[in-house]
This record gives structure tokens, C-alpha cells and sequence, in this order.
């Protein structure tokens, strides 16, 4: 019983991180719950190639990204054109005009919707670093490992999710009369 | 990471704003070195441009953080049935 003993105590406790994780790459509860279900019947299929000591929740993330990039290939092409577009943000520049009183009126507001919204709202290849690295708080390398890509590529993915997300709260603010329409505007 | 407003002279070497966005997020995240730090915070201090973006990026941070505490979630009783269910298919004999 050593290798259930061993499943349970390591993989299973992290059910409701993967089942966040798989909400955030399908964006349905349905489809997440699939996704969890292939994830954790891959994992005790190759339980014998976990290593002990390593990130368990790392591992069984970037199971759940790998089934779910092969169920859905045709929306990673996408991703990757919508993140060619968006290269053209500058991490040198601040992107947005903002204000004292957009800043004031912000910060004494629930944001909670909102930037829920605006995280669902991102592309994939930027959506998915927020959820590792902000959401659920892994390391730059840890969030790297899972996604195949340079730490540098997501630390700069993270910055230029961030400016998305600040541009979704401008937009907030002026949908919920918290400033007036010209606030926001390109400095 | 606190913004502190402008106006709060304090001595220290001096950064452009250039430098000061460049550094902004790793700064609000903690991330830099101690003389990094202490230069964009003075600077973001003194500066009535960069200091509302410094503002807003910590509201956003802010804000994330309100959602990430907020956002436990509990896998449903037949969602676990379910992966059970298929691990016990696999030979899989726990709870």
C-alpha cells in the first residue's frame, strides 16, 4: 500500500490546486473536471516516475497542461499569434495615464470581479503565468519548468499581463463611474 | 512594498525614470537588491510622474492577492468519487 499511501499523501492533496489550475486553461467547470480527472489517471499511471523531494503540485500542473494542450492544440496556435501582437508593449514605458484620484477610487473598491474578469479575459500564454506565479504563488523557475519556456520569458509575460490588467481596471473605473471618461488616456 | 508619496526627501543615488520603470514591478514584488531598492523608492518618492503608476501597479498587485485569497477552491464529493472511481480501474487500492 506504500505507492497509494505514498499517491495520496503527495498528489491527491493538491486536488484543489489542480482543479484552479484546470479551471484557468479551460475556463469551464465541466471541461476542468474532465481535466482533472486525465490529469490525476496520468499521474498514478507514471507515479513510478515522480521523483521524491520534487514540487508534486509542479509535477501534476504540468500534466495538466500537456493533456490540455493536446486536447486543445488549434487555441494554443492562436495564443501564439495574440502574443506575437503583443510584443509590441514596451517593458519600458509606462503603457497607461492614471491619476490620483482613478488610483484612490480604485483602491476603495472591491476589485475582485473585476480582475477576475480581466485575468479571464487574457490570452492564454499570459493567463497562465498569472495563475502559477500569482495565483498560486509558485516560484519563476517552478512556473518556467511547467510551461516550457525561459524564466526570463515569464517574468515578461507576468509584466505585460500586469499592464493588461491595468488597462481592464481603467476600463472598470470608467464603465463604473468611479472617474470620468478621459481618465486612463495614453500619456 | 509601500509607495511612499513624493516629496519625502531622503539621500542616496539618484535613478531616471527610465531606469524606475524598468525596476517598477520587480520593486513592488520585493524582488530587487537592497541599493536597487532603496533608489526606486526614493525615487518614486520624489517623482509626481512615476509615483501614481507605482500607485496603480500596487493596486493591481493588491487586488490579485485579494483574489488569489479568495479563490479556494473545494473539488466537488463526485468529482473525487469520479477520480477514485478511474484510479480504482488502475489498480489503485486507497481511499
Amino acid at each position: 500500500m506504500t505507492r497509494e499511501r505514498d499517491f495520496h499523501e503527495i498528489a491527491l492533496r493538491w486536488l484543489p490546486d489542480v482543479m484552479r489550475f484546470a479551471q484557468s486553461l479551460t475556463r469551464d467547470e465541466s471541461s476542468a473536471e474532465d481535466l482533472v480527472q486525465e490529469t490525476y489517471l496520468r499521474a498514478w499511471r507514471h507515479w513510478d516516475t515522480f521523483k521524491p523531494g520534487r514540487e508534486a503540485r509542479a509535477w501534476l500542473f504540468t500534466i495538466a497542461r500537456n493533456a490540455w494542450r493536446k486536447r486543445a492544440p488549434r487555441e494554443a496556435r492562436l495564443v501564439a499569434v495574440e502574443e506575437q501582437t503583443l510584443q509590441a508593449l514596451s517593458d519600458s514605458e509606462y503603457p497607461l495615464g492614471t491619476s490620483a484620484d482613478m488610483t484612490h477610487a480604485l483602491s476603495t473598491s472591491d476589485l475582485g470581479p473585476a480582475i477576475e474578469r480581466a485575468i479571464d479575459a487574457l490570452p492564454e500564454a499570459f493567463r497562465e503565468v498569472v495563475q502559477l506565479v500569482e495565483l498560486q504563488e509558485l516560484p519563476y523557475a517552478d512556473a518556467a519548468a511547467i510551461l516550457d519556456i525561459p524564466v526570463g520569458t515569464v517574468r515578461s509575460r507576468l509584466f505585460r499581463a500586469r499592464r493588461l490588467l491595468q488597462a481592464a481596471l481603467i476600463e472598470h473605473a470608467r464603465d463604473a463611474g468611479l472617474v470620468g471618461a478621459s481618465a486612463g488616456e495614453e500619456v | 512594498m509601500n509607495v511612499q508619496a513624493p516629496d519625502q526627501k531622503t539621500g542616496g543615488e539618484m535613478i531616471d525614470c527610465h531606469t524606475a520603470v524598468v525596476m517598477l514591478w520587480d520593486y513592488l514584488d520585493g524582488h530587487l537588491g537592497a541599493p536597487d531598492e532603496e533608489a526606486v523608492r526614493q525615487h518614486v518618492a520624489r517623482c509626481s510622474h512615476c509615483f501614481p503608476h507605482a500607485e496603480f501597479g500596487q493596486v493591481v498587485l493588491d487586488a490579485v492577492a485579494q483574489l488569489r485569497r479568495s479563490q479556494a477552491v473545494e473539488p466537488s464529493t463526485a468529482l473525487r468519487d469520479r477520480i477514485l472511481t478511474q484510479l480504482r480501474a488502475e489498480g489503485y487500492e486507497g481511499s
